[in-house]
């Protein structure tokens, strides 16, 4: 890639991380996080000996809710009121997939922070006070970064393709119909459907091949790593696939008329 | 660098139910002029007339749906044509949690500027709208006049050869609306082609040349600013005093013999 097409990526990338991570929402969710797990530290008492697992689940549980919900709101949003990435950067000499591809790529890493931010938490209390191993607990970090990374993609695919407010419903409904059809029972889908639940399998994100096994993560970093290499690998194309479809469909887009416009 | 409208015209879809409709209301239609290097044009006429989405054409961030906007002969909605383009939205949208400083560094990045050259034409903007002062603020935490001379600076940055300006002057104090006046008068003595909408007719008087009234998307009327302000133009504008350029809008208002 030519510098003349990295150099203003990179900047809109760094700008959008900048913008993200000063967002009142983003510290409204990890604080949340801690109060969810201080919640459950305060029902702890009442778990008869598996202390550590509650603040452990409800933070873990808070920190995906709470992503899903940053990721489909600020994806849903990323291209904008017409006008579209903001006249400011739609006037100059760049590409509006470009100002797109630079607005994902700062809003993943900023989702990245966030759940970094999340899993040291979560691993300080549960390797210090629970003796679960830090490879595992990491593991699950990044599992959830991918969760939210293919999110975020499916949010930034309706944008390109719809105002906010109706990107928003989709990108909810979509990843929400991907979660629901990855935990139907295999073959639960009566036989004249098939085809066409063998074609959703294929298009909606498939968020169980996203998470730990149930017998967890191994305790040693390689292990983690190669037990992660497979959701890692789909993540990449899955996203990587969703964003490119976003690209394609944006230009046309970003500079027609809409409604909204006066 | 000369910007051209050749039979422009642009609507937006009506809205409906949901947000769904086949039908079209026009913004623009058929609009034909040319603003020559180093002219400042005049764009007036009153609220809904047309002159923003005229501008936002201009400056490519529209499509039209027929007819051509043209910067240097190339279409306006290519990249290559807004290489040495400035422009200024209706309203001030910046990227989140930026100084002023970044800011105008990042408009000079993704106008073709990179690492300390971009810095130097960042401040050489700055300098030129007086925020210096501001440039370590965040631009969210500016006050309206800061924030449109901010918008100002960053279409001034690197020299642009085309000035596409949406009421740049509104809300700002005397002094500083004086600093922008020479700011862009500066640009278009440099060879930059220059056009604004304005409402106000003393700035009008300052700054342009030629003015042009759009009324209902139509172009009313063109003429010199200066027999326009005289009140003996073309379009037989009132002397109304200070008044003047609402006479004329007025006057040109459809349905006005």
């Amino acid at each position: 890639m030519s510098a003349a097409l990295v150099v203003p990526l990179a900047a809109t990338a760094l700008v959008t991380l900048r913008g993200f991570v000063s967002e009142k929402g983003l510290i409204a969710a990890l604080l949340l996080v801690l109060a969810a797990m201080g919640f459950g530290a305060v029902l702890s008492d009442a778990s008869l000996g598996h202390e550590g697992r509650l603040e452990a689940d409800a933070g873990w549980a808070a920190a995906e809710l709470l992503g899903w919900v940053l990721a489909v709101a600020y994806g849903a949003a990323l291209a904008g009121r017409p006008g579209v990435l903001g006249s400011f950067a739609l006037a100059r000499p760049v590409s509006a997939a470009l100002l797109l591809g630079g607005r994902f790529l700062g809003l993943a890493a900023g989702f990245f922070l966030y759940t970094a931010a999340v899993t040291m938490v979560l691993a300080a209390w549960l390797t210090a006070g629970q003796g679960a191993a830090p490879a595992a607990v990491a593991g699950m970090g990044w599992l959830l970064f991918l969760r939210l990374l293919v999110v975020l993609a499916a949010a930034t695919f309706f944008a390109a393709v719809a105002r906010p407010a109706v990107a928003v419903a989709l990108a909810a409904a979509f990843c929400f119909a991907g979660w629901f059809a990855g935990n139907l029972a295999p073959g639960a889908s009566p036989s004249g459907l098939r085809p066409l639940s063998g074609l959703a399998e294929f298009v909606l994100p498939n968020f169980p091949g996203l998470e730990a096994p149930l017998a967890g993560l191994p305790a040693v970093w390689a292990e983690v790593a190669v037990a992660l290499s497979g959701p890692t690998l789909y993540a990449a194309l899955y996203a990587g696939a969703m964003v490119l479809a976003a690209l394609a469909a944006f230009p046309s887009r970003a500079r027609r008329p809409l409604p909204a416009a006066s | 660098m000369e910007i051209r409208a050749r039979s422009l015209t642009c609507s937006y879809p009506a809205a409906g139910l949901v947000g769904l409709s086949v039908r079209r209301r026009p913004a623009v239609r058929d609009l034909t002029f040319e603003v020559a290097a180093g002219e400042v044009v005049a764009l007036a006429g009153k609220n809904g007339s047309g002159k923003s989405t005229t501008l936002r054409l201009l400056a490519g961030l529209l499509r039209p749906d027929s007819g051509q906007a043209l910067l240097n002969g190339i279409p306006a909605t290519s990249a290559e044509a807004r290489r040495r383009l400035g422009y200024v939205a209706e309203s001030d949208d910046f990227p989140r949690g930026l100084s002023v400083r970044r800011i105008l560094e990042y408009a000079a990045v993704l106008a073709g500027y990179r690492g300390r050259r971009a810095r130097r034409e960042a401040a050489i903007a700055a300098e030129a709208v007086g925020i210096e002062e501001w440039f370590e603020v965040s631009g969210e935490a500016c006050s309206h006049g800061i924030r449109r001379r901010i918008s100002l600076a960053q279409a001034l940055v690197g020299e642009p050869g085309a000035l596409i300006l949406d009421e740049v002057l509104t809300g700002l104090d005397p002094v500083a609306r004086a600093q922008a006046i020479q700011a862009i008068r500066r640009a278009a003595d440099g060879g930059a082609a220059v056009i604004a909408s304005l409402h106000d007719g003393a700035a009008l008087r300052a700054l342009a040349g030629r003015l042009i009234v759009l009324a209902d998307g139509v172009v009313a009327g063109g003429f010199p600013a200066e027999t326009a302000a005289a009140g003996s133009g073309p379009g037989g504008a009132p002397d109304v005093g200070t008044d003047w350029l609402a006479a004329l809008l007025d006057e040109s208002a459809p349905g006005r013999s």
